[in-house]
């Protein structure tokens, strides 16, 4: 199924409801009811549609890219509580008892605490719920707490809003509306069933081997596993993982790294880890032979088949692990294209692989373009931030048309970068990006 | 279409499906409304 399918798809799903009250027997309220109804109908839609979406669907990501459709998660979240907030103050009837001949309260909106008082409870709980989930990042929140939070909340308000649809919807006494409801709400917790339960389970038939941990940088570590009686996985090049390493699958250790080793370099895989975090930190300390299971193989910053007769590659610190297997893959196939890697570092002592960089500078003619932000009085490179004017110095004389342009990085970076590429000529399709921290 | 989600392109594309997305809401609701 195609993108412009799935966002077809999605659209119809979430206008199913609505349709289906325009369609029934019930007749039409004012303006000011059917809009406020309509609002909460959708956006109770918009919310079970939620569960999919996070999900980690490869059918779904796939075709549209996981970082993309987290973010679209994130972005129609908004739409979602946007619609919830207005939906209670739009009734224009009053709130009361049902009238004497009115059995389809046409008149009236229905006052019944026990109904109402789901609802209220859930529209108190969504903006708190959403307002954490943007600034999450400023809350000092484990990764595990955090989803563990999130997942319990998401539930929680889920249930909440279901019972106050079929209990205080006035469409939803209509069973095929209902019907409709119950379905979205089962495929939304099995969703997360499916995250939670069968994933892991599934999992615990193709655990992986910690083979070895080293560091290769400043506070950057190689971590290297290998498949325990299966096959491993079959990846692409600037392919990720969500990797869990000494937990049980069960457990919500687990944390997105990019695959730093060549698919044509076997069957073990290699992260460049830096530490950031909680998991991050402890990573010098985990013995060989730890188990650690894997979800993967997940997006699509991938070259292979994309156009472009020339390869620029632009890593911001930790961002150089899928440019790595990027490179890795490249040299083992023997790909001839002309490549240029430029890799910012705040210091020099952050370089990961810098060796093998120069080998292949030696044995592939791979052009390496060393930035560092804060250099040593004997530091030779180029000095400062990936700008305008280090990109205008390293494409000089360039075609920009011919340059296909993977980067990952810092946000910030690569906007700057993204937009100056394409002010200097890159078509926009052959801008490749990924973020270390869209998660 | 929507084919490379992860280049600056589709991020363009995101957000104008995103919109687009919200105005056929925008719409269906009033359409619902008035009918």
């Amino acid at each position: 199924m195609g993108p412009f399918l799935l966002v077809t798809l999605y659209v119809a799903v979430m206008l199913l409801p609505l349709a289906l009250a325009w369609s029934g027997a019930r007749p039409a309220r004012s303006v000011w009811d059917e809009l406020a109804t309509g609002a909460g109908m959708l956006a109770f839609a918009i919310i079970l549609a939620e569960f999919v979406l996070s999900g980690r669907f490869r059918a779904v990501s796939k075709k549209i890219g996981m970082d993309v459709t987290m973010r679209f998660h994130q972005l129609v979240a908004r739409s979602a509580l946007g619609l919830a907030l207005i939906h209670p103050f739009l009734y224009a009837s009053d709130f009361s008892r049902a009238q004497p001949g009115d059995p389809t309260r046409a008149l009236t909106v229905t006052y019944d605490l026990a109904s109402l008082s789901t609802g209220i409870l859930g529209w108190l709980l969504l903006p708190a719920f959403v307002l954490i989930s943007i600034g999450r990042d400023k809350l000092d929140y484990t990764y595990e707490t955090w989803r563990m939070m999130h997942g319990l909340g998401a539930v929680l308000i889920a249930a909440l809003l279901m019972h106050h649809t079929l209990s205080a919807g006035r469409y939803s006494a209509d069973p095929l509306i209902a019907g409709v409801w119950w379905c979205l709400f089962a495929i939304a917790v099995s969703s997360l069933l499916f995250v939670y339960v069968v994933r892991p389970m599934w999992q615990t038939r193709r655990p992986w081997t910690v083979a070895a941990i080293r560091p290769v940088a400043s506070r950057t570590w190689e971590v290297e596993i290998e498949p325990d009686g299966h096959e491993g996985i079959r990846y692409e090049a600037g392919q990720f993982a969500w990797l869990n390493i000494g937990n049980s699958p069960f457990s919500l250790h687990e944390n997105p790294f990019s695959i730093s080793s060549a698919p044509a370099s076997g069957k073990s895989l290699q992260f460049v880890i830096k530490e950031l975090g909680d998991f991050t930190r402890t990573l010098g300390r985990i013995p060989v032979g730890t188990r650690a299971y894997i979800d993967a193989p997940h997006g699509n910053l991938i070259v292979m088949g994309q156009p472009g007769k020339k390869i620029a590659l632009i890593a911001g610190g930790v961002g150089i692990a899928p440019l790595l297997s990027i490179l890795r893959e490249l040299r083992l196939s023997g790909d001839g294209r002309p490549t240029l890697l430029i890799y910012g570092n705040r210091q020099a002592d952050q370089i990961v692989a810098r060796e093998e960089l120069d080998a292949m500078t030696l044995e592939c003619g791979t052009r390496v373009v060393h930035v560092v932000g804060e250099p040593e009085p004997d530091w030779t490179g180029a000095t400062g931030i990936i700008d305008r004017a280090l990109l205008e110095t390293t494409f000089a004389g360039e075609t920009m048309a011919d340059w296909l342009v993977v980067m990952c990085g810092p946000g910030a970076m690569m906007e700057a970068a993204e937009d100056t590429l394409i002010e200097m000529g890159v078509p926009a399709s052959q801008i490749l990006s990924e973020r270390f921290d869209y998660d | 279409m929507i084919d490379r989600l992860e280049t600056v392109a589709s991020r363009h594309r995101l957000l104008a499906v995103f919109w687009g997305v919200n105005a056929l809401f925008v719409l269906a609701l009033v359409l619902f409304a008035v009918r």
